[in-house]
């Protein structure tokens, strides 16, 4: 394939001429990335939170997805007003699905932690219920958004079930991190095993972004040239930075910690982590590339049709 | 049962843009929004180089990714297979703008309706932008308003070399099933399973 460059916009206009070829998804970049974000990030804390029995970390799940990721989508909609019409499309859109998830998770979760609020409208026991019940909607918040950019299917570097894996995996360690680190500081005591999985979801998690990049090359030319962009350039290397800390410096941190016993390594451990999720996500987001709209099958009719 | 489509004949295909124009006088469509567009395609290596030009827009797929990911239903399709955007529905969440594999769908950024092309609108811009909604989706309509009246897209009836042809797929003896048997017609990205009601032929 001969080198060439990424048009930067969704149609580029060369001279007087539209040219074709391959484009970068320019519409989902930082509003998308952070709402991604703290969607799966604030389910997973409500999920690691909910079995460590941590009220605060299911409060500030709640908060992330209630008001962060919430506030997020709505700046981004072009027509916000709208918002509850997204509900609509359920049966086929994941949008949908995750949207009443939120909704469902936000009202189940914000019982659960009524009486740690002192707000005592529901027994402990209900409140406990409701908290069962809002896990299923807190592990969508994890992973519903793989499945929004799966069914992409115009920008191939997306389409992989590998893909709602990984954000399922990534905000699990979201959720412990930000535990322990609240744990941490709210002068809780930490759990042991937490930091222990810690550890073991960091490596997964660096296992699965090495396989999905890896694998992209399987899923055609458009999704090759994606993994290449992010090895190079502007993209590249805030990819590699977010690697570098969200992976290396969290697993140094929190190996330190656990032989330390320091909670201030491990709060900022929670910050590094952190930092490679949103940007290890944002790189993927932008590394979306829509493949020449003549497929390469067409090529080879020409070619055949020439000789 | 109708199902509306085209064949582009990049053979006959000469790139004049006729389209392009006709589409935006027809639709009125706004600034950067090129429902019906001719791509120029170079092929090949200095001396032995190819232009091709390669008309494009809205594929109306029978199984269309943008229909599929829109969360309120303001992307649907009619029966007869057109696949068109209720304005009034949109939210603006673009994500039938990265599934379309094909850049067929515009978002209308907030403003860009304020002005006309050249500075205060004109009455034409008045009465064609009326239809339109900043903050939502748009695309080609495959001229519905046309065809559910007995007439071709705009596009089709302004091409001066009728490499653009309009018909109904399901009937094997219109225009464009023909020329879809008898040349070889391939759907664009075909192997993503979109089932696009675009062919294109091209060399005799």
């Amino acid at each position: 394939m001969a080198e060439q460059s990424i048009p930067t916009r969704r149609l580029l206009i060369g001279g007087n001429q539209f040219l074709i070829g391959y484009q970068q998804q320019q519409e989902w970049a930082w509003l998308i990335a952070t709402a991604f974000f703290l969607g799966g990030a604030g389910g997973g804390l409500f999920v690691v939170s909910f079995f460590s029995d941590f009220k605060l970390g299911a409060l500030i799940g709640i908060l992330a997805v209630g008001i962060g990721k919430t506030t997020a989508h709505l700046i981004y909609l072009g027509k916000p007003s709208r918002f509850l019409r997204a509900v609509v499309g359920w049966k086929t859109s994941w949008i949908s699905r995750g949207i009443i998830g939120m909704a469902a998770f936000c009202i189940l979760g914000a019982v659960y932690v009524a009486p740690y609020l002192h707000i005592s409208f529901v027994p402990n026991g209900v409140a406990h219920a409701f908290g069962i019940a809002a896990l299923p909607f807190a592990l969508l918040m994890m992973f519903y958004d793989g499945f929004v950019l799966k069914a992409s299917k115009g920008i191939a570097f997306w389409d992989s079930y590998l893909l709602p894996v990984l954000m399922l995996c990534y905000a699990a360690l979201g959720g412990i991190t930000v535990t322990l680190a609240l744990e941490v500081l709210s002068n809780a005591a930490t759990t042991k095993r937490l930091e222990w999985l810690e550890i073991a979801f960091l490596v997964v998690n660096l296992v699965l972004i090495g396989f999905y990049v890896l694998s992209a090359r399987v899923r055609g030319a458009a999704s090759e040239l994606a993994a290449r962009l992010l090895g190079e350039g502007r993209i590249g290397r805030l990819f590699l930075l977010a690697v570098i800390v969200g992976f290396g410096c969290t697993f140094v941190l929190a190996v330190v910690s656990l032989a330390t016993h320091s909670g201030a390594t491990m709060a900022v451990a929670g910050l590094t982590d952190l930092f490679g999720h949103f940007f290890v996500l944002f790189a993927i987001l932008r590394v979306g590339i829509h493949a020449p709209i003549r497929s390469l099958s067409l090529h080879r009719f020409r070619s055949e049709a020439v000789a | 049962m109708t199902r509306w489509g085209m064949v582009l004949d990049l053979a006959r295909c000469i790139g004049c843009n006729a389209c392009t124009v006709a589409c935006k006088i027809e639709n009125g469509t706004p600034p950067d929004h090129y429902w019906a567009r001719v791509y120029t395609e170079e092929t090949g290596t200095f001396p032995d180089v190819q232009t091709t030009y390669v008309p494009a827009l809205c594929n109306h797929c029978a199984d269309a990714p943008c229909v599929t990911v829109c969360p309120t239903g303001a992307s649907f399709q009619r029966e007869d297979g057109i696949v068109l955007i209720n304005q009034d529905k949109c939210i603006g969440c673009r994500a039938c703008m990265t599934a379309c594999p094909y850049a067929a769908r515009f978002y209308l950024r907030k403003g860009v309706l304020e002005a006309g092309y050249h500075g205060e609108r004109t009455a034409f811009e008045d009465s064609k932008w009326a239809a339109f909604t900043e903050g939502t989706v748009t695309k080609c309509t495959f001229c519905a308003h046309r065809v559910d009246v007995g007439l071709e897209p705009a596009c089709v009836i302004t091409c001066p070399t009728d490499a653009r042809i309009f018909g109904d797929l399901d009937d094997p003896e219109s225009a464009p099933s023909t020329l879809i048997r008898e040349r070889n017609g391939q759907q664009p990205l075909a192997e993503l399973g979109t089932n696009p009601s675009v062919y294109y032929v091209e060399g005799r």
